[in-house]
């Protein structure tokens, strides 16, 4: 109790320091935008993999810097190769088509967030597909989860949007 | 720097929650509060989400008013606010000796390879593992000779299938195994003490006790997916994450959460990230104790999805590793392009961008060293390598790697002993 106290002393004399130079909605909304500010239109490389197992590295002329290849075992998918071409993904996911109609709806997804628009989040939001997109109101965020139940995106979002409207769609508690 | 933390099961701050709603109810009644102050609060991340909690925060913020002054003017504002500026090189006498301790690889049970995780041992032993033979764990003297493998393929108490990290303490080995998603601890006679479960991808880990282990790794679990750091207890089970990003976290930007870590102290540890020149002392709790920057030319900070083979851009500047030597200085390795980076550029016509490398990062990246005083926030003495070191291997040990070239025929793990040369009259007291 003690130190949740202190904790809760600390927390409330840094928002102090910090509720000088900007609001929480500013700090939230300028935190996001580098992040946000970058489409989703050439996210994959490994996506297929870390979509389908990210245990499942398979190619062999990856990025060598890249995270799953720096001294990270073999997860050298970066290249042209994939997971898919490679038979691990057990038919789950890959085809191009479905890889671009993820960025895409990735891309409705940020740009959603930037512009505060719930009701679009909410029809991004895809509890069932694969990889699923859900509301984790846990860690009040939006998370894109791989097979495996893999964490692939996770961005919070700001408390301007109308979190209401978002509330239940997935919980750590009740999966 | 924008940190969140989860506790485990994460239940800390839902009690800490409903504690101040209720106070806050009470309180309420007698503060008139303007609501939309309330948003210059900055909360912490699980309040703010809270409608009740949001209550809440008005009713901090009617508080805050009347001791803002005070708080601003008191110490502990003054700790939060430990945020350094590094300055120098200060030192001009100082300089960093390099000399090669040890080359280690043979054409035999010893090979080595590039992207390698490398630890020395109590005994001055050197345990590596590399990206192509990543289910046994290579072990050479000091001196680099070939002594044995420890480990074999397999998903078993002590098979691997792909190692990703070794670090240890006097009396123990711990190797990560992000294929398996294992811990698997040895003595340091490397008998198997037992293997645990860990659901991620470790990029770095140090060990602060016995009892406590830090990991920069990425658990894509729904709770912890966006924390860069986790603390371990003995047993291997996360007791707590911190390092959380306020912006969050995608998989096709590699770096975002990528630390290098090293020990400070029983419980504290420093933590860097790759794309920044900076570094901040953590407590084990999650706390910031004092942070670092530093503004130099050839390191801005940037945000990237990893290094692109491509003739025509030259490579960004990576903070490759950090080490604290026995008097307490911060050494820092950089990779920076080397003048001729773009010879190291191939084609390769199954490369994304048509592009590859040669395979020779000593022609791609030199090194800058940089010896750091945290207690002056100085930096003691700065000098630049052709080599491209890649990560410390031990106490002032850094190790670069070597690829077969014309006289070589094998690659080969080179060790270098940095050395911080300090005439007497500039040695700290």
């Amino acid at each position: 109790m003690r130190r949740t106290r202190m904790r809760f002393a600390l927390a409330l004399a840094a928002s102090l320091v910090a509720a000088v130079g900007m609001t929480s909605r500013e700090h939230a909304a300028e935190a996001q935008t580098w992040l946000l500010s970058t489409s989703f239109s050439d996210f994959g490389g490994c996506v297929d993999c870390w979509i389908c197992d990210p245990g499942h590295g398979a190619a062999d002329h990856g990025d060598p810097l890249s995270q799953y290849a720096e001294g990270h075992g073999l997860h050298s998918c970066s290249g042209w190769t994939s997971c898919f071409e490679h038979g691990v993904c057990g038919g789950e996911f890959a085809s191009a088509e479905r890889l671009n109609a993820l960025r895409g709806r990735l891309d409705d997804m940020r740009k959603a967030i930037l512009a505060r628009d719930a009701e679009t989040l909410r029809g991004v939001l895809d509890p069932t597909g694969n990889p699923r997109i859900v509301w984790v109101q846990e860690r009040a965020a939006i998370q894109v989860i791989g097979c495996g139940e893999r964490v692939l995106i996770h961005l919070p979002i700001s408390s301007s949007i109308n979190l209401g409207e978002l509330r239940s769609t997935e919980s750590l508690q009740h999966p | 720097m924008a940190t969140r933390h989860a506790e485990n099961l994460d239940t800390t701050g839902d009690g800490a929650a409903h504690c101040l709603t209720q106070v806050c109810a009470a309180a309420l009644k007698a503060f008139a509060v303007v609501p939309s102050l309330a948003e210059r609060i900055m909360l912490p991340e699980r309040l703010v989400r809270s409608t009740s909690s949001s209550v809440c925060g008005q009713w901090l913020f009617g508080v805050a008013i009347g001791v803002t002054g005070l708080v601003l003017s008191s110490p502990a504002a003054a700790a939060l606010q430990a945020h350094h500026q590094l300055n120098g090189p200060t030192c001009v006498p100082c300089r960093i000796d390099v000399a090669r301790e040890a080359v280690l690889g043979d054409d035999a049970a010893g090979i080595v390879g590039q992207q390698f995780t490398i630890h020395r041992d109590a005994h001055g032993r050197y345990l590596v593992s590399h990206l192509e033979n990543a289910d046994e764990i290579v072990v050479f003297d000091s001196r680099g000779r070939f002594l044995r493998t420890v480990g074999r393929r397999g998903r078993g108490p002590g098979e691997f299938r792909g190692i990703n990290w070794i670090t240890g303490s006097d009396s123990a080995v711990f190797v990560f195994d992000g294929l398996n998603q294992t811990i698997t601890q040895y003595t340091s006679a490397f008998e198997l003490r037992g293997v645990s479960a860990l659901p991620g991808q470790v990029t770095g880990a140090v060990v602060l006790s016995n009892h406590i282990i830090v990991l920069n790794a990425n658990i894509m679990t729904r709770d912890r997916a966006g924390y860069a750091l986790h603390v371990l207890d003995d047993r291997g089970n996360i007791v707590k994450s911190l390092d959380g990003s306020a912006e969050g976290f995608r998989t096709d930007f590699a770096y975002m959460t990528m630390r290098r870590l090293a020990r400070a102290g029983a419980k504290s540890f420093w933590s860097a990230p790759v794309s920044a020149y900076r570094f901040a002392e953590y407590d084990v709790a999650g706390g910031v104790r004092r942070d670092f920057e530093r503004n130099v030319d050839w390191f801005k900070p940037y945000v990237s999805r990893g290094i692109v083979a491509d003739p025509k851009v030259p490579p960004q500047p990576m903070l490759k590793d950090i080490h604290v030597d026995r008097d307490g200085l911060l050494w820092v390795i950089v990779n920076v392009a080397d003048p001729a980076w773009h010879k190291a550029v191939v084609p390769d016509p199954i490369g994304p961008t048509g592009y590859g490398w040669n395979g020779n990062w000593n022609q791609f990246f030199d090194t800058i060293v940089e010896v750091i005083d945290p207690a002056s926030a100085q930096v003691i003495a700065s000098r630049r390598l052709d080599q491209c070191l890649w990560r410390f291997a031990g106490p002032n040990i850094a190790a670069s790697y070597k690829p077969p070239d014309g006289a070589e025929i094998v690659p080969r793990l080179e060790l270098w002993r940095l050395a911080l040369f300090q005439p007497s009259t500039h040695k700290r007291r």
